[in-house]
């Protein structure tokens, strides 16, 4: 009942910056109507680095104290987390394309996203390819815990790389926004992180089935056994 | 500690009584600098000999981690030093010293056999060369050991651990490839910041696998 | 009906890409062209994400259901 409003409002919400993204703010006096992407993909940056700071905090939850619910809560924000980062660098790399001329740039933000999908998709398979679901659970909670305090040095280290080689890119976040824009950018904002939250429930009630599946199965063996 | 030497001192010998992956990580070197050598013909720049060093070592580094716990998993070697009761960070600082040791004696023939092959002028240092090869392959040490372990239990383990183990690493091959570059092009500006980027990177990825390897194991 | 949207979405985009390679001169058309690609292939993976986890919880929900039935007959 709940899952149901939060879907509900979060797609009303979506609608409503969907709407203020295409026809309530201007074009960009700069950058024209592809400025309008912008809104949608910090939006989606900012639901990739909530989910995985998420799992992060569910790992270390899980390995302290052992209980299942943190580990199905860390691997639905993962996936939800991978499926925004693919986003996020669906949405930069066509706006690459038109402000920079190019579908991909080394630029420090990007790397960093990059890297970061690289490294949750790597926990996923981790989990997937170990045969005992407790075991699996564990080895990828102390992955996650491994790649998460990676993130800051590798975008330290790719920031110190890029400045090496100085390029004109540096309009990308830290450009002056008017208010409308602002406001805009604030509401696709809330409105994806309450279809992070809906979406993450919904991934959770699949593992819990999993889960119980697997559970009920094998009180079934031991039964006929 | 004691635990952690023993351990180390123990995977040594093995090693060094049979030489087998010593002998294959340093082939597999060799050959890796024959195929760049024929891809880069024209000469290499100081920035693609670095990447060329780097590359080859974590390369072959990858074939030695996958063996370090893989010797120990038959004949369940490996529960028998879990269920020992030692604490099990000092079961992963022995690994991880005899990982690094293995590369560091890779590194003693493998890196002036790479400067007779490729025949580069350069200008720095070789004592900063020498601490940069150390600092590196202690970080690559570090977070290797450990992915390893994680990667042994999937089941295609010498597939999952490059997977896992190179996005984690990205900061230290690009700070140990621009360092390198820096020593041979004779550049000191920025070079100790990147220094410092490397020791930051192997004190924490030395400490976190160090205490998270209390929670690996339970029965 | 979701394949179907997917459908109609994967050819915009695809559309969307080769009217971009295409048109390469720059200017607000060439834009508003990748704009709209970024929100349809924006919306494709969502939509595909969910789609793919309804199929799989209802097929999980089926399994356990008919898993009940078949205790309760044991």
């Amino acid at each position: 009942m709940i899952q149901r409003g939060l879907g509900f409002l979060s797609l009303v919400v979506v609608l409503v910056a969907l709407y203020m993204a295409f026809v309530y703010t201007p074009p960009d006096s700069f950058q024209g109507d592809v400025m309008r992407v912008f809104y949608f993909h910090v939006a989606a940056a900012w639901n990739a680095y909530l989910a995985f700071f998420v799992v992060f905090l569910s790992s270390i939850a899980f390995l302290v104290s052992k209980k299942e619910l943190y580990d199905q809560l860390a691997v639905s924000s993962a996936e939800i987390g991978v499926l925004f980062t693919s986003i996020t660098l669906v949405m930069g790399s066509t706006w690459s394309r038109a402000i920079w001329g190019a579908w991909w740039v080394w630029e420090p933000r990007l790397t960093t996203t990059l890297i970061l999908w690289f490294i949750y998709v790597a926990y996923l398979l981790i989990r997937a390819s170990i045969e005992t679901r407790e075991k699996g659970a564990r080895f990828a909670a102390m992955f996650a815990i491994v790649g998460f305090v990676d993130v800051p040095i590798v975008h330290l280290s790719v920031s110190w790389w890029r400045s090496v080689h100085p390029t004109v890119i540096n309009t990308g976040g830290t450009m002056a926004m008017a208010d409308v824009m602002l406001r805009t950018m604030l509401i696709a904002v809330v409105g994806f992180s309450l279809l992070y939250v809906y979406l993450v429930l919904f991934r959770y009630r699949t593992q819990v089935l999993t889960d119980t599946l697997i559970k009920f199965k094998n009180v079934m063996r031991e039964v006929r056994l | 500690m004691r635990t952690a030497f023993l351990i180390a001192r123990k995977d040594l010998q093995v090693e060094l009584a049979k030489k087998s992956m010593l002998t294959g990580m340093l082939i597999f070197a060799l050959l890796v600098v024959v195929v760049f050598s024929v891809i880069l013909v024209d000469g290499v720049s100081y920035s693609v000999f670095a990447g060329v060093l780097w590359i080859t070592i974590y390369f072959s580094g990858i074939l030695g981690l996958n063996r370090s716990f893989g010797v120990e998993k038959n004949n369940d070697c490996l529960a028998g030093l879990m269920l020992a009761p030692v604490e099990r960070g000092s079961i992963y600082l022995g690994k991880f010293l005899a990982n690094l040791l293995v590369l560091l004696i890779l590194e003693i023939v493998f890196v002036p056999l790479l400067f007779m092959m490729v025949n580069l002028q350069w200008q720095g240092h070789i004592g900063h060369l020498m601490v940069l090869l150390f600092l590196g392959s202690f970080g690559f040490a570090a977070i290797g050991t450990f992915l390893a372990y994680l990667a042994l239990y999937t089941k295609a383990s010498d597939v999952m651990l490059p997977v896992l183990l190179f996005p984690v690493l990205l900061p230290l091959v690009l700070g140990s490839v621009q360092a390198t570059g820096m020593i041979l092009e004779g550049i000191d500006e920025g070079f100790h910041s990147w220094v410092k980027l490397i020791v930051a990177y192997d004190i924490l990825f030395l400490v976190v696998p160090y205490f998270l390897f209390d929670y690996l194991v339970e029965v | 009906m979701i394949k179907g949207i997917l459908v109609v979405l994967m050819v915009l985009v695809i559309s969307g890409i080769g009217y971009a390679e295409d048109f390469s001169g720059g200017g607000n058309s060439f834009f508003l062209q990748l704009l709209f690609l970024a929100y349809s292939l924006a919306w494709v993976l969502i939509i595909f994400y969910v789609g793919t986890l309804y199929n799989r919880q209802k097929r999980l929900e089926d399994e356990l259901r008919f898993l009940m039935k078949q205790y309760q007959e044991d």
